[in-house]
C-alpha cells in the first residue's frame, strides 16, 4: 500500500471530497445561525417582562446612559441576569447531554438521569428544610452550594460504584437509576420530617426558576462552560469514534475508560452548577441534543457546539414564554421546558418510528 | 518500516477477564506476514478473545511480538496504530457519513501517536481508503442508511484507515449473505497480498480452507492444531475438537469441504457438544 505518500484519489472521489467539505462549511454555518438565533433569544428576552419597557429605556439603561433609576435597577438586576442566565443555563444543560448520550450510548440520558438532579434536590432539602449546610457558606447561596455539592458527589459516588463493579456504560447507568432511588426516598424522608411552611418554599425551588439568577450566579454559570467547553472540544474527535462503538474506539487507540470519566466529570460540573442556580429544569438536556443530532449529525466537533446552542435557544425561548403566558405573572420556567419538551419529544420519538 | 519482516509471535500467552482465564498459556508458531491467518474453533473456544487481547482489549500475559514491537511495552497508541482490529458488527444509530466514520479512526487518536496529518490530509486518506475497498461511491451515505455488507465493508476502512502492519477481523461475514461474505473475504486477501498480515476468526470451516493460507485451530482456550488448512483439517481434529462425526473432501473445484454426519456421543458433560435432540411430536 501507498505507506508513506500522495492518496491517489479518482475523480469521483475527488468530487465526494469537495461536496463533503461544502458539507462541513453548510454545517459550521447552521453552527452560526444557532448562535444568532440564541443571541436573538437573548435580546427578546431582556426586552420581555411585565414592566413594559421599551427597547430604547433598555438600551440606554444597559449603555449606562442617563436612564430613570428604576429602569436601571430591573435592567441590571432582574432582565438582563435573566436573560444571560437563560442562555447559559440552556447551553449547560444540553451540553451535558450531548456528551452523556454519546458516552452512555444512550439517547435518553441527560444530566438528571443519573441522579444529579435527585442528589441535588437533597441536599437542597436539607438546606430549605432542615436547615442543614456548611457553616461558612454565606446565607443566601447555602441551598446552591449544599445543592452543588450533593450533585457533584452523587457523580463522584457514581464513578467509584461503576468502576468498583468493573464499569461499561449498562453498569453506570444501573448505578445511576440505584442512585435516583435512593436520593428521592432521602428527599422524602426529609419532607416528611419539614414544616408546612419549609415545605412551600422547597417546591418552589425544586420547580427551576430563573427568578433567582443574579449576575454573580450567571459569573458562576459562564465561569463552568468556559472551564469545560474548551476541554469537551479537544474530546470531540475520540467522541466520535465513540459513536462507531466503545470496543472499535479502543483499537483506534482511545482510552475509552479515561475518555468516559472524563466527559462524565463535564457533564455533572455543568449539571451541579446549573441545578445549583436555578433548580431543576427538565429536558433541555435531553432536547437540545435531540434537535441538534438533527440538523447536524454527530461529528462532534459541530455536533457539541451546536447543542450548547440549541439549549441557549430553547431555554432563552422558554424564558420568554414564561413571561408571555399569563399577564404580569411570570411562570417557573421549569414547568415550561417540561410542558414544551414533553411534545416536542414525542415528536421526535414518533418521527423516528415511521420514517 | 517492512512490512515483510514484521511477524507476529504469541509466546505463553494468557488472556481473560478478572477470575476467569479464557486463554491459558497458548504460544503459536510465528503467523505469517502477508498472508490470510484463519482462527476457529467450536463456541467458547477463545478465538474472539485471542484477537481482543492480541489487539491490546483485554489484558494480556505472556509475550505478544510484532516485529520489534511487544504488546506490554508499546503505548496503546503505537499499537494500535500497527493492530487493526474489526469487531463483529459495526452499531446501529450513529448519525455520521460513511467518510466521516473512517476520518473518525483516523483522527481519534491524534496527534498522540506521532501521526499527525492534517485535517484535509486525513479526509483525503480516508476517501482513497474507501476507494480502494470499492465503496467510494457510498462516502456521503449516511452508515445507517448502508446495507449490512457495505456497512461491514466501511467498518474495515475504519480498521485499515490507519495503516496497520496487521490486521484481525473477528467474524467479519458472520452477519452477511454469501455475496457480501465472498466480497468481504476478497478485499482481506487482498489486503493480505499487498503486505498486511490479516488474522481472521471465522465460524465455517470451508470458508476458512478456502481464504486462509495457514490455520490455527483453538479449542477450550488452547491450541488443538496449526498449519495449512488441508493438512489441520482432518476428521479426527474435528472428532477430537469438534465432537462431531465428518468427513474432509474436496468438490469439484478442488476446494475443502466439511460434510457432518453426526454428533459424537462421549457419555460425558462435553462444553462444545448440542444437546439430545428432542423426540418428535
Amino acid at each position: 500500500m501507498n505507506a508513506g505518500g500522495r492518496d491517489n484519489l479518482s475523480g469521483e472521489g475527488a468530487r465526494a471530497l469537495a461536496l463533503y467539505g461544502a458539507r462541513l462549511r453548510w454545517r459550521a454555518l447552521l453552527v452560526a445561525g444557532l448562535g444568532a438565533l440564541a443571541f436573538a433569544g437573548l435580546l427578546v428576552d431582556m426586552m420581555t417582562g411585565p414592566a413594559g419597557l421599551t427597547a430604547t429605556q433598555i438600551w440606554t439603561a444597559l449603555t449606562l446612559g442617563d436612564a430613570e433609576r428604576a429602569v436601571q435597577v430591573i435592567v441590571w438586576q432582574v432582565r438582563l441576569p435573566v436573560a444571560l442566565m437563560a442562555v447559559c443555563v440552556g447551553a449547560a444543560l444540553s451540553l451535558a447531554g450531548a456528551e452523556m448520550q454519546t458516552i452512555l450510548d444512550n439517547p435518553l440520558a441527560s444530566p438528571f438521569t443519573l441522579g444529579v438532579s435527585a442528589a441535588a434536590s437533597f441536599g437542597a432539602a436539607l438546606a430549605i428544610i432542615l436547615g442543614l449546610g456548611l457553616s461558612f457558606a454565606p446565607a443566601g447561596v447555602a441551598v446552591s452550594v449544599n445543592a452543588f455539592l450533593f450533585a457533584f458527589g452523587s457523580v463522584l459516588l457514581l464513578q467509584a460504584l461503576a468502576r468498583r463493579a468493573g464499569g461499561g456504560q449498562e453498569v453506570l447507568v444501573l448505578c445511576g437509576i440505584a442512585l435516583v432511588f435512593t436520593f428521592n426516598a432521602l428527599l422524602a424522608l426529609v419532607q416528611f420530617l419539614g414544616t408546612a411552611d419549609a415545605l412551600q418554599q422547597f417546591v418552589f425551588w425544586s420547580m427551576g426558576s430563573l427568578g433567582r439568577a443574579d449576575l454573580r450566579a450567571v459569573a458562576a454559570m459562564s465561569a463552568a462552560l468556559a472551564v469545560t467547553l474548551p476541554f469537551s472540544l479537544a474530546a470531540s474527535w475520540r467522541m466520535t469514534a465513540l459513536r462507531l462503538g466503545s470496543e472499535r474506539a479502543a483499537s483506534f487507540g482511545v482510552n475509552v475508560g479515561r475518555l468516559r470519566f472524563l466527559s462524565l466529570l463535564r457533564a455533572s460540573l455543568l449539571a451541579s452548577t446549573a441545578v445549583a442556580f436555578v433548580g431543576v429544569i427538565g429536558f433541555v438536556g435531553l432536547v437540545g441534543p435531540h434537535i441538534a443530532r438533527m440538523l447536524i449529525g454527530e461529528d462532534h466537533r459541530f455536533f457539541l457546539p451546536a447543542s450548547a446552542l440549541t439549549g441557549a435557544v430553547v431555554m432563552s425561548f422558554a424564558s420568554i414564554a414564561s413571561k408571555m403566558a399569563a399577564p404580569g405573572v411570570v411562570l417557573p420556567v421549569g414547568l415550561v421546558t417540561s410542558l414544551i419538551g414533553l411534545p416536542v419529544f414525542l415528536a421526535l420519538i414518533l418521527r423516528r418510528r415511521n420514517p | 518500516m517492512n512490512p515483510e519482516a514484521a511477524a507476529f509471535t504469541i509466546t505463553g500467552v494468557s488472556i481473560g477477564y478478572p477470575g476467569r482465564p479464557v486463554i491459558d498459556q497458548l504460544s503459536l508458531s510465528p503467523l505469517p506476514p502477508a498472508s490470510v491467518t484463519t482462527l476457529v474453533g467450536p463456541n467458547a473456544a477463545g478465538k474472539s478473545t485471542l484477537l481482543r487481547g492480541v489487539a491490546g482489549l483485554l489484558p494480556a500475559r505472556g509475550v505478544v511480538r510484532l516485529g520489534d514491537l511487544t504488546l506490554s511495552g508499546a503505548t496503546r497508541g503505537a499499537w494500535t496504530r500497527r493492530v487493526g482490529f474489526m469487531p463483529q458488527t459495526l452499531p446501529a444509530g450513529a448519525r455520521l457519513l460513511a467518510l466521516e466514520s473512517v476520518v473518525a479512526a483516523l483522527a481519534a487518536s491524534q496527534p498522540d501517536e506521532g501521526l499527525s496529518l492534517s485535517q484535509s490530509a486525513m479526509r483525503a486518506r480516508a476517501m482513497a481508503t474507501l476507494e480502494r475497498l470499492g465503496v467510494g461511491g457510498l462516502a456521503l451515505e449516511p452508515l445507517d442508511a448502508l446495507s449490512g455488507g457495505q456497512r461491514q465493508l466501511i467498518a474495515l476502512a475504519q480498521a485499515i484507515v490507519r495503516r496497520p502492519v496487521a490486521l484481525l477481523l473477528d467474524e467479519p461475514t458472520s452477519a452477511l449473505d454469501l455475496r457480501h461474505q465472498e466480497q468481504v473475504m476478497r478485499v482481506a486477501r487482498d489486503l493480505a497480498t499487498t503486505g498486511m498480515m490479516v488474522i481472521v476468526v471465522l465460524h465455517d470451516l470451508a470458508m476458512a480452507a478456502r481464504w486462509g493460507s495457514h490455520m490455527v485451530v483453538l479449542s477450550q482456550g488452547r491450541l488443538a492444531a496449526e498449519g495449512p488448512p488441508d493438512q489441520v483439517l482432518t476428521s479426527a481434529l474435528l472428532a477430537r475438537v469438534y465432537g462431531v462425526d465428518a468427513r474432509v473432501e474436496r468438490c469439484s473445484a478442488g476446494r475443502l469441504q466439511i460434510m457432518v454426519d453426526g454428533v459424537i456421543d462421549h457419555g460425558s458433560s462435553r462444553s462444545g457438544a448440542p444437546p439430545p435432540s428432542l423426540p418428535l411430536p
